[in-house]
């Protein structure tokens, strides 16, 4: 099977210099926050000495002037999801892999795009040209990537028949390994996809058990992992910017009604439920405020989601001033459904047993209620089917 | 004050469902349902809709003999109804 990696690298970077191009040419520095932690996530070429991982301290001793960023992960999936989007209108097999990396199925669309060369062009062109997509072509997923890799910005380049030869300089760092197995691999002297396919595959899956031996194969050019289709979930999104931050949660309130009352009016949604929102909203210096709220009954009107929102944003502690906000609506059904207990029957049947004692203590005898069961349902005597009995919960 | 008697009730186990109740029926010189009395009522048959006829448990000393009439009265309500043909008493009876 033909398949081509769409790569885009550094795509946090290049997503914040769309939305602001003042930031281009500029040394941008990306964090993000692992605990109290924070540490780069991307960074521009123009921050040089800096890489992703690197904690922030590091990164502002190394590159002066840099301009520092707060993660915009939601923002990034978006972007990255257009892309998909355009990218699924070119070819019906798409499969998100990580943020800025997905694998198109190639099969059969040479002959609809008049050959293999404009087929590659149109992938070029699903993508923004200012994130300058890189793609490989190669039969599996892995040669695929590394292709990719290999290519420059804006360009494709195409895995050779020997996968295994062309794979055989590259490092080891590009496998999916982590971290520790990267590692553990240099120290053996392993440092080429070549050497670690010179060995046998037991040494090898011995070390690192399944991950070595998936590595093995890999580095061998040997990736038969299919493509698993990216399933496009139907939202309906609608976004609003505060005059000024705001806190108060009148304001928040009145914000999610207008919001609410723009996306129940939508063509994609008039008519149906849905059962899950998302709100977002960016903070000033801080990273965005994301929450996902799941209704336990699905919600077809603006009046019943707010009432639902409502009470669990009374208790919601918000990290700042709230700049904008923006409300994505998913799980759109044509039907609305109860989200019942699991407990429900036990519950229930406490509930009979308590009322049964009462009434027990009140009559003075044993409560005369009683359950209707099938006795001889097949009898000709019609008094003879069913029969009624003490009822015992 | 009326006492709360405290007396038990019926503590049957279990209890039969859709038990025979006795009907008046004027019948014909065939025994078959002409009218009924339904709550000092005369409701005429409009139409017989379905016959049937059970015989069960003849080795007792009380057998179940049984001629069910399913029937629409003239008001338009349907009933079953069963001549016992044992004791020729009329019963009325659902299901």
């Amino acid at each position: 099977m033909n398949i081509a990696c769409v790569l885009i690298t550094h795509l946090p970077v290049k997503a914040e210099q769309r939305r602001d191009p003042a930031l281009l040419g500029r040394p941008v520095v990306i964090t993000e926050s692992f605990g109290s932690k924070q540490v780069v996530l991307d960074s521009s070429p123009e921050a040089r000495g800096v890489t992703a991982g690197m904690s922030l301290q590091e990164a502002v001793s190394r590159s002066k002037d840099t301009v520092l960023l707060r993660a915009d992960e939601p923002y990034y999936d978006s972007v990255f999801t257009e892309m998909l989007t355009s990218l699924e209108g070119r070819s019906p097999l798409v499969e998100k892999a990580d943020l800025g990396c997905a694998y198109v199925g190639l099969d059969g669309l040479e002959a609809m795009y008049g050959g293999e060369a404009r087929l590659i062009t149109s992938l070029l062109q699903a993508v923004p040209h200012q994130f300058n997509p890189r793609i490989g072509v190669a039969t599996g997923k892995f040669p695929a990537y590394v292709a990719a890799v290999t290519s420059s910005g804006g360009r494709a380049s195409k895995a050779p028949d020997d996968v295994a030869g062309f794979l055989k300089e590259f490092s080891i760092d590009l496998l999916p390994l982590s971290w520790q197995n990267k590692t553990r691999l240099h120290h053996f002297g392993l440092h080429t996809l070549g050497q670690l396919a010179a060995l046998p595959a037991g040494s090898i899956q011995a070390q690192l058990r399944a991950e070595g031996s998936r590595a093995w194969a890999l580095a061998k050019g040997i990736d038969p992992s299919p493509l698993a289709s990216w399933q496009h979930e139907e939202v309906v999104a609608e976004f609003l910017t505060f005059p000024s931050p705001t806190v108060t949660q009148h304001a928040i309130l009145t914000a999610l009604a207008t919001l609410l009352g723009r996306a129940f009016v939508r063509p994609e949604i008039k008519g149906r439920y849905v059962r899950t929102a998302t709100i977002e909203s960016r903070i000033v210096r801080h990273t965005p405020w994301v929450k996902h709220f799941p209704f336990k009954e699905s919600v077809g009107s603006k009046e019943r989601a707010l009432f639902s929102l409502k009470s669990r944003l009374d208790n919601l502690q918000l990290p700042g001033p709230l700049e904008d906000m923006k409300l994505t609506l998913g799980g759109i059904t044509g039907e609305s459904g109860i989200q019942s207990s699991l407990f429900s029957d036990v519950r229930k049947r406490e509930q009979l047993k308590e009322m049964m004692r009462q009434l027990e203590v009140l009559l003075g005898c044993k409560a005369p209620i009683y359950q209707m069961k099938e006795v001889e349902p097949w009898s000709r005597i019609p008094e003879r089917r069913q029969a009624l009995v003490l009822f015992d919960p | 004050m009326v006492q709360n008697p405290r007396e038990a009730a019926s503590s049957s186990p279990i209890r039969s469902l859709n038990l025979p109740a006795p009907i008046q029926v004027e019948e014909d010189a065939h025994q078959r349902p002409l009218a009924i009395s339904l709550r000092r009522r005369r409701l005429g048959v409009a139409s017989v809709d379905d016959l049937w006829e059970i015989d069960e448990e003849w080795w007792r000393e009380n057998p179940i003999v049984r001629r069910y009439y399913q029937l629409t009265t003239e008001d338009g309500r349907p009933m079953t109804i069963f001549r016992d043909l044992v004791s020729g008493e009329w019963y009325r009876q659902g299901g």
